[in-house]
């Protein structure tokens, strides 16, 4: 099990994300049941399974939006354990969520700013990047996501597709170590859905560090480096795509394959 | 040119060439109306005709007003009346008494009296004619000329030998009237004179003069008396002096309007522009009472036969019975709709009669003040509307000719024009006289023989607005002829529009018109009202300092209150539970009335303002928690997770993201509760804030005016939502720049 945790072939690299023993409860649910993951940098991970199998709640809990019951996760060395005083933990919290950007389903942009000014939020009053400066990378990310012309259009003005660019942009400009994406694609419609993938291919090739939760099998078998299916608040099965898509060896894999293909 | 109308004309559809030859007959027949009124021709409106004077004959049983057409009305006082069978107050069941007309001398008659045995009814008319008649027979029996006009003034001796009059120049002529010739002249005085008076038996003649009163000896010309107002310590010149030594100025501070003789010559009454009544002792000159009560100038004074009280009428179009030892007023007679010009007792012990430019005769039972009998010299509206009339004719007239012009170039302009014109234009103008007809209190019959002509109007507009507002003449104006269907579809969408806008207005304007005549029968002393206007209305100015003020600090409470409410810290959650609980378990005006007196307990002394809105942020803080919290509960949870999950942290989440979009939410709820707060802010004026309220009640309070008063700070909370409203939307607008589509 340890061995298909790790990635393979890159050995000698320290992992970027390293999860040990994630539990989750909600009440007396039990939605994740230990599982541990390490990331490599520059890998890409698709995380895919059935609905209530924990996938989203699994990325919610790299960037604490979910409070893992028990575990640890380490984020480009930055570690939290389960148990930890309330102020060290905010500080670690804060430290992660700034080196993990995170991409909503629901895009989930600020309806009262502009897209540019959506972009440019969080590095000036997060980090306290000047407000020129920010400027200048939030424009320049825009025109790499496709969107300089609508810099100064409300979210309200911009299609779904559009939002979800908007959205990748507003948290690359953080500038962060890797890259959460909560089924970026589910909320759109069929023809958008093209323009936002394309944009997530883009990011990978850069070498990107992505896990990503998703239906969208061609993502996971065009661009990931590594598929997990989850099933039940566990693992089923992890294997490099061409292997799982063609030739899985867990029962539980084949069934979910068979549902949806 | 010639050529476009040409086109034009072959074009036009047959609606639109109907309504062109509605619409010029309409112009035609308005300024045809407006000219035949100025040279007096036909198509007169009927109107009143104001009734100028009023006598009794001895035994009670007949009536005559002389009136401003000229003619003399008697009415017989029907026997039962006489013998005082009491009746029914309602005036609309009332059987008219018979009666008949008797054509004057030539002129408003302004002066009417019967002989002293009642034989012989005698007339004078402001063109200086007089004339008599014998009662038995209605036969003239004398006429001749005072050989001067117009006259300002008349009067006739009690004993009916002597007239007085002053003529336009201001100078006092006083004639025999047996001897048909002048007996004394009195030469135009300081001041040009306009009212006079006889004593009974016509020895002694009273004119205005200014503030006061000169008396002269008819036989002899001698001036034996001359009243003025003097101060009470005997020094002080003028009445501010006066008021200065702390004493009563004692007399008249404008114009005398009217003069009356006791019977036994020993008093002098007289009325003045400043509403008050002066009874003067004419032996030493000195003021013996004084009596206040109407609200404007006094117009009519009458003796009753015993000398122990006294009839007057205003120009507030009030009769009020005065008691001459001590000036009180025992009755008011309330009803008329013009200035009361004349006034008598009887017919019979305990009622009086009045008559008024209102053109009626009012019998009045003196013990309860109902009005048991109405009398019109003629059938009609008020002379006002005459007037309003001619010149609505006079506009609509001319905009008509506009509009033609313009709806013969097919102009867009002008179809709006004339909606307008023809909805909004009669509303008013016909509206405001039909409702005053519909309170008369004649029968449907009489009404409609007085309305008759303005509901031929209203009907003839309405035909016209019917044309107006067909599809084929709306969409000529609106779609270009050779439009495409999209088109045509989105110009009838927009004819619509514009025509629900139009008569939107219009049902304001209705609304207006009918709520205005209201107001017109609570009898409002308007110039009253005009003079405290401006001091009222300044109170709006601390009203909306008080409401601005305290919505801030409401604002300020109710955020902290609602972070208090959604907080896991139980001291806050608790606190601003407590808070809430308590300031919405008490009512406002207990909480004010706490304010007020318990910070002074404290040893806080504030301004009364600061006090107010303390107890107003307070009050409307705790309500408004409710607002705001719900407000930041609406901002959805995936905003808080976008925000932390770009290392946000609680308070940058909070100030940055959630509460922009929570206030967006709550500024209509917001506004909501700013015009409220206007309102309820009129609860502080107990504390002493010198706001709208506060102000009306003050003035009304002092002047027992309340009615006027209370009605202008109505206008201006009214005013002043009005224009917040007209805000709040602009506000609105901007706060949802993020949602526009």
């Amino acid at each position: 099990m340890s061995e298909s945790t790790t990635a393979p072939g890159r050995g000698k690299e320290e992992p970027i994300i390293r999860v040990r023993g994630l539990h989750k409860y909600f009440g007396a649910l039990h939605v994740i049941k230990g599982v541990d993951l390490d990331v490599m940098p520059g890998e890409v991970v698709v995380v895919i399974g059935p609905s209530g199998g924990g996938k989203s709640t699994f990325l919610r809990c790299l960037n604490f939006l979910e409070e893992p019951s028990a575990g640890s996760i380490e984020i480009d060395n930055v570690e939290i354990k389960a148990r930890e005083s309330a102020g060290d933990k905010r500080r670690h919290v804060r430290e992660i969520r700034q080196k993990a950007g995170m991409v909503f389903q629901q895009f989930n942009l600020f309806p009262h700013m502009t897209a540019l000014q959506n972009v440019i939020e969080a590095p000036v009053t997060v980090k306290g990047l000047p407000k020129q400066e920010a400027i200048a990378k939030a424009e320049e990310l825009l025109s790499w996501v496709g969107l300089s012309e609508k810099r100064d259009e409300f979210p309200s003005r911009l299609s779904g597709g559009q939002q979800q660019r908007v959205a990748i942009a507003r948290a690359l400009c953080m500038e962060p170590k890797i890259m959460l994406f909560d089924e970026p694609t589910s909320a759109l419609d069929p023809e958008l859905i093209g323009e936002v993938v394309e944009v997530m291919e883009r990011l990978a090739n850069e070498g990107m560090t992505m896990c990503v939760v998703t239906h969208e099998l061609h993502f996971a078998r065009d661009v990931s480096d590594r598929v997990i299916l989850m099933a039940d608040g566990v693992w089923a099965e992890i294997a490099p795509p061409a292997e799982l898509f063609s030739n899985p060896k867990e029962e539980r894999t084949r069934q979910f394959l068979a549902h949806i293909l | 040119m010639e050529r476009l109308s040409d086109s034009a004309a072959r074009t036009l559809p047959r609606a639109v060439r109907l309504l062109l030859v509605l619409l010029a007959i309409t112009a035609l027949v308005s300024l045809l109306y407006v000219i035949l009124y100025f040279v007096g021709g036909p198509l007169q409106l009927p109107t009143v005709s104001q009734i100028h004077s009023l006598d009794l004959s001895p035994d009670g049983g007949l009536v005559a007003v002389g009136a401003e057409d000229g003619l003399i009305h008697i009415w017989i006082v029907p026997a039962q009346i006489r013998a005082g069978v009491s009746r029914d107050f309602n005036v609309s069941e009332e059987e008219p008494w018979p009666g008949g007309e008797l054509p004057g001398p030539g002129g408003a008659v302004l002066a009417v009296g019967f002989s002293e045995g009642g034989q012989r009814l005698l007339a004078v008319t402001r063109q200086g004619k007089f004339r008599a008649w014998n009662m038995a027979d209605y036969a003239v029996t004398q006429e001749f000329s005072l050989g001067t006009g117009p006259l300002a003034g008349v009067a006739l001796a009690g004993n009916r030998q002597v007239l007085a009059f002053v003529d336009d120049s201001g100078a006092l002529h006083v004639w025999d009237i047996q001897g048909e010739r002048e007996v004394q002249s009195i030469p135009p005085g300081d001041n040009p004179r306009q009212v006079v008076a006889l004593n009974s038996d016509g020895s002694l003649v009273a004119a205005d003069s200014g503030t006061g009163v000169q008396i002269w000896n008819v036989e002899t010309g001698e001036l034996v008396q001359s009243l003025a107002a003097y101060c009470g310590d005997g020094v002080s010149a003028t009445a501010e002096a006066c008021k200065d030594a702390n004493q009563d100025w004692l007399g008249h501070e404008k114009q005398v309007t009217s003069l009356a003789f006791s019977p036994d010559s020993q008093i002098l009454v007289t009325g003045s522009a400043d509403t008050t009544v002066v009874f003067w002792n004419l032996e030493t000159g000195e003021a013996q009472w004084s009596s206040v009560g109407h609200w404007d100038d006094v117009t009519a004074l009458t003796f009753s036969q015993d000398g122990e009280s006294v009839l007057s009428g205003g120009r507030d179009f009030k009769a009020r019975d005065l008691r001459v030892v001590g000036g009180k007023s025992t009755a008011i007679f309330e009803g008329h709709l013009a200035t009361v010009n004349g006034t008598a007792y009887g017919p019979r012990e305990g009622t009086i009669a009045t008559v008024s430019d209102d053109g009626t005769l009012r019998i009045w039972e003196t013990a309860n003040q109902y009005n048991v009998h109405l009398e019109w010299s003629r059938l009609g509206l008020q002379p006002v509307w005459g007037r309003v009339i001619v010149i609505w004719m006079l506009v609509s007239g001319l905009l008509a000719l506009v509009c033609l012009w313009g709806l013969f170039r097919i102009r867009l302009w002008a179809h709006l024009l004339a909606l307008g014109l023809f909805l909004i234009g009669p509303v008013v103008v016909l509206g405001l006289p039909l409702l005053e007809v519909l309170t008369y209190p004649l029968s449907f019959g009489l009404k409609l023989q007085i309305a008759w002509s303005l509901l031929l109007l209203l009907a003839w507009y309405i035909l016209l607005l019917v044309i107006l507002s067909r599809d084929e003449v709306a969409n000529f104006y609106q779609a270009p002829q050779d439009a495409s269907l999209s088109e045509q579809i989105m110009v009838s969408q927009r004819t619509l529009r514009t025509r629900f806008g139009i008569y939107s207005v219009a049902v304001w304007f209705a609304l207006f018109v009918i709520l205005f005549s209201v107001l017109r029968r609570f009898n409002l002393d308007i110039s009253f009202m005009g003079s405290w206007l401006q001091f009222i209305m300044g109170g709006s100015l601390i009203t909306f300092i008080v409401s601005a003020a305290s919505i801030l600090l409401a604002v300020v409470l109710a955020l902290m209150g609602a972070l208090g409410r959604l907080s896991k810290n139980p001291i806050a959650n608790a606190a601003s539970g407590f808070y809430i609980s308590l300031i919405r378990g008490t009512p406002l005006l207990v909480q004010i009335y706490i304010w007020y007196l318990g910070l002074p307990r404290l040893g806080i002394v504030l301004e009364p303002i600061l006090a107010g809105i303390l107890a107003l942020g307070v009050n409307y803080g705790a309500y408004m928690t409710e607002i705001f919290r719900a407000g930041i509960q609406a901002v959805s949870l995936g905003q808080r997770e976008a925000a932390q999950a770009l290392g946000m942290t609680g308070g940058q989440t909070f100030r940055r993201i959630i509460l922009p979009q929570a206030f967006r939410i709550v500024i209509p709820p917001i506004g909501n509760e700013f015009i409220a707060m206007m309102k309820d802010s009129s609860l502080v004026s107990v504390m002493a804030v010198q706001e709208l309220t506060w102000r009306a009640n003050k003035v009304g309070r002092q002047y027992f005016r309340g009615m006027e008063t209370f009605i202008i700070a109505a206008l201006f909370y009214w005013i002043l939502t009005v224009i917040f409203q007209l805000l709040q939307g602009r506000l609105e607008e901007y706060m949802a720049r993020g949602e526009r589509r």
